[in-house]
């Protein structure tokens, strides 16, 4: 033990601060005594051995369960919140699509077939498109131990529709749900639809066991499940990690290579998530920015796969509000969009120029439609043709403050604007502040951001979300209201089922018509990020699914 | 005294009102779609309106508050919005991680910052006072987040000496999870013997603490030195030196209880600046605790859980303040108002 004078010794300056701090402690605590005694001064020593011992211990920890063979850490951008299969419809899918399963599942574009099988081995429709028959799986159990029938998916889709939650929208009104046999259902509607492809969509189409149906939403959100999926849930740590396991009774078996434990991970920061899928320890991470990805590109260990999905992102015209309600206006905005600075700088090379509303990756896209052009000379004159003077051109544009491709976007196309003597206005937000304020013709801008994927696999998820004449606006933005256009639509989706290619035509001419009306600059069909640690093998990409089964990785 | 610590009570109970009321109002004038957050994404105009009926948005803001605060009087403060659980379940789940974390920045902060500051007075104007101040204007003036992160990449990136984010292992969690007793996983793992446990959360636990405690750590070095310097300058200092009481004797017996007495004040103040900052450090570390979870609830317009979160952090500040005045009372005779006989 040394002894020191405080008050004395230069040398003092030598001394650790931990050091300091223990002599501090233990010789504070000696002389509150007021006297030196033996035995304490034994005992200090004791815990200071105590104290170094136990900080010994800690530096010969290793961090870090990267690199397992049998386990996957997945670092996640947020918790799973909605665990009931019924209403869930944000990213728990990525949970969702290892524990439950649906009756089909979309194949990558591509594919010979366009569905393969799931917890249906056949499936067919009448004629009319009115009745579906699946035949389904035998010898499958819920992992609760109720078994898979009939009885299961007419109680499952009831209840997904009776709660009205989530995209429980995609399932028709008036559907009637029949088990005709232990292993055959039939769904007879009343309007011809693809119940083959909303059945294999990722959100409203899970089975799960009726038993844990009854239970309710409470018992689903506690963290349990109880779905006929490769994996099982294992825990669920609230804000720290989802585990689960693998399901040993599996239905698809467990012959070939694969994880035997998945832990879901949130990692809040997007530097955090970086850190981990360099350190290796995180296989794979979920919200890497546009411009971490060209350094993680050449980081040895990690993959960045780019894959087309459909996605696509687009900037709202209101139709309806000064100026934009002029079509000449319209028509100088998407002259006035600099379409490949857009999609090479702003977004890394991580989107293609779109063309059209819908992205060019899904069935029934117009290919004739005419490609975007960035021509400032030819956007002057149409302002000119349009007849608005110039101190009345005064546009607001509103976006999701945090996404910087679409602040980027703006900030160039205000400047694109100010060289042909027209003001743009930046009103970013938060997303709930400017949905609400779009929704309203008083407090919308004349440009809205807008990011849209589909429900199910099909063109008119676009054409009806975000073009269908509506009395109060949800997600029709531009307040665009064309009575052909939604015909057409209607003719279309009816059509989807019985003859698909009077279907195309009639979603092509559609596209036509709006863009001919210009309620939007359609500038980016983007690609998904999928940044893995390259051990990871076994991924292949379906642009039908944000999140797929994480059933076929394994580690080499 | 009693009818000192009444009046106090009293004061609480005011002062948790006021803020009730400035949340709330601040909360619900802000635009946004709280509705559109509950019902989640591509929702249908039916669902929205379905919405707003059931959160009882259609209401007047007045009826509104009122009704909350009926059920915040049982105990009942809402359900959040983003999470959908019960937001008294979703505070006291998280409560422990926080209170841990900041319990222990506080005690780090105690434990270097006053030996830095003794030091520092007793060897003023030499080497080890200057670097000690030099720590402290640091200190304060780093900012929390880029300190963390700066931490992060050098004693995780580069020296791997500690885990990079999260209260704990995720294999720890898996193989032996902590017995839940206090909610602390620190008093946890030791009294259920859980060594591994215990050193993976200690672990976990260093760089959180470390850049919370950065600037409370500068303020009590500041404060320790000042006092310390005041009282060793004291005319009855100078009789125990001319009495011949040895120099270690001095400066623990005598000094230090009257230098400590300012730097309880600044552990008061430390302890709100501190919550404060674990809005910041929660976030950067992925730590489960009522920092993050305020972050994600104002960033989303989630009032329910906005005035939960705000209303504890206020209890808290005012509970702490007064167990400071109670122990400036036992400590130094001298400090007492007229109620407190």
């Amino acid at each position: 033990m040394i002894f020191y004078h405080p008050l004395s010794h230069p040398n003092t300056d030598v001394m650790g601060l931990i050091e300091i701090d223990l002599l501090f402690l233990v010789d504070g605590f000696i002389l509150c005594s007021n006297q030196i005694s033996n035995e304490r001064d034994k005992m200090a020593k004791k815990l200071l051995l105590l104290f170094l011992l136990v900080s010994m211990g800690f530096s010969a920890q290793v961090f870090g369960a990267g690199g397992s063979k049998s386990t996957l850490l997945y670092a996640a951008y947020a918790d799973i919140k909605d665990w009931d299969p019924s209403i869930a419809a944000s990213m728990e899918v990525l949970m969702l699509q290892s524990v439950y399963e649906t009756l089909v599942y979309y194949n990558p574009p591509g594919s010979k077939e366009i569905l393969r099988p799931g917890l249906a081995t056949s499936w067919n429709n009448s004629k009319d498109g009115l009745t579906w028959t699946f035949n389904l799986r035998k010898g499958v159990k819920f992992h609760d131990g109720e078994p898979f029938n009939a009885a299961a998916v007419k109680y499952s889709i009831e209840r997904t529709k009776k709660i009205g939650k989530g995209s429980s929208w995609l399932w028709p009104k008036g559907m009637v749900i029949t088990a005709l046999n232990d292993y055959k259902v039939q769904i007879k509607l009343k309007n011809p639809l693809p119940i083959d492809l909303i059945a294999s969509s990722q959100y409203a189409s899970y089975i799960f066991s009726p038993k844990a149906g009854e239970k309710g939403t409470d018992w689903f959100m506690q963290g349990n499940a109880a779905g006929t999926g490769p994996y099982k849930v294992d825990s669920w740590e609230k804000s720290q990690q989802t585990v689960l396991v693998k399901n040993d009774s599996y239905w698809g078996g467990w012959s070939g290579k694969h994880f035997e434990r998945i832990i879901l991970k949130p990692v809040l920061e997007q530097s955090t998530q970086i850190q981990m899928i360099k350190s290796g320890e995180a296989d794979f991470a979920a919200l890497i920015p546009v411009d971490a990805i060209p350094a993680l590109k050449k980081t040895k260990g990690v993959e960045v796969i780019t894959p087309k999905s459909w996605k696509n992102s687009s900037y709202l015209i209101n139709t309806q509000k000064f100026p934009t309600n002029n079509l000449k206006v319209r028509q100088a905005l998407t002259y006035a969009w600099d379409y490949n600075a857009v999609v090479d700088s702003i977004y890394n090379g991580l989107a293609t120029v779109a063309q059209g509303p819908i992205p060019k990756t899904m069935w029934g896209h117009n290919p004739n439609l005419p490609k975007p052009e960035f021509n400032l000379d030819k956007a002057k004159q149409l302002i000119q043709e349009s007849g608005i003077p110039k101190s009345k051109l005064k546009l607001t544009i509103a976006y999701i403050a945090t996404s910087q491709e679409y602040s980027n976007s703006a900030q160039l196309l205000q400047a694109n604007l100010a060289r042909i003597g027209v003001t743009l206005e930046l009103k970013p937000g938060p997303w709930g502040t400017i949905w609400k304020n779009a929704k309203s013709l008083d407090t919308a801008p004349n440009l809205q951001s807008m990011t849209w994927w589909p429900g199910y696999p099909t063109p008119n998820d676009w054409l009806i979300g975000l073009f269908k004449t509506e009395k109060s606006a949800v997600f029709n933005l531009s307040h665009y209201s064309n009575s052909k256009v939604d015909a057409l639509v209607e003719k279309g989706v009816n059509l989807e089922v019985t003859d698909r290619k009077g279907a195309i035509k009639a979603y092509q001419q559609a596209q036509k018509l709006i863009v001919e009306d210009v309620p939007g600059i359609f500038y980016a069909d983007i690609l998904t990020r999928i940044v893995k640690r390259s051990s990871v093998k076994g991924y292949t990409n379906n642009p039908a699914y944000n999140y797929q089964s994480l059933y076929p990785l394994y580690r080499e | 005294m009693k009818k000192y610590l009444l009046k106090r009570l009293a004061l609480i109970f005011l002062v948790l009102l006021g803020v009730s009321v400035i949340t709330f109002v601040v909360s619900h004038v802000l635009p946004g779609s709280p509705e559109a957050m509950w019902v989640g994404p591509k929702p249908t105009q039916e669902q929205l309106d379905a919405a707003i009926k059931e959160l009882g948005l259609d209401k007047p803001i007045a009826v509104q508050y009122l009704s909350y605060v009926k059920n915040m009087v049982r105990g009942d403060l809402g359900i959040s919005l983003r999470t959908r659980r019960h937001v008294t379940e979703e505070l006291s789940r998280r409560w422990g991680a926080t209170f841990e974390l900041v319990s222990f920045s506080l005690l780090l902060a105690l434990l270097i910052g006053i030996p830095m500051g003794i030091l520092s007075a007793t060897n003023k104007d030499k080497g080890l006072d200057h670097t000690s101040r030099a720590v402290s204007i640091s200190g304060v003036a780093m900012p929390v987040f880029w300190l963390g992160m700066i931490l992060q990449q050098v004693l995780h990136g580069q020296l791997g000496w500690f885990p990079l984010q999260g209260r704990i292992d995720s294999q720890i969690l898996i193989d032996s999870p902590i017995e839940t007793i206090s909610g602390f996983y620190l008093v946890d793992s030791l009294l259920t013997a859980n060594w591994a446990a215990f050193s993976s959360a200690f672990s976990h636990i260093v760089l959180p603490a470390l850049t919370l405690s950065f600037a409370a750590l500068a303020t009590i070095t500041r404060m320790s030195r000042s006092s310390m310097l005041d009282v060793l300058s004291e005319d009855y200092i100078q009789t125990s030196i001319a009495y011949g009481v040895s120099r270690r004797v001095l400066l623990y017996k005598y000094a230090l209880k009257n230098a400590l007495i300012p730097t309880i004040t600044v552990v008061g103040l430390s302890y709100g600046v501190m919550l404060g900052g674990s809005f910041l450090v929660e976030s950067i570390f992925d730590w489960p605790g009522l920092g993050r979870f305020a972050v994600l609830s104002i960033e989303n317009n989630d009032f329910p859980a906005t005035m939960g979160v705000t209303i504890l952090f206020a209890f808290t500040y005012i509970i702490l303040n007064l167990i400071v005045d109670m122990v400036y009372y036992f400590i130094d005779p001298r400090i007492k108002t007229p109620d407190m006989d």
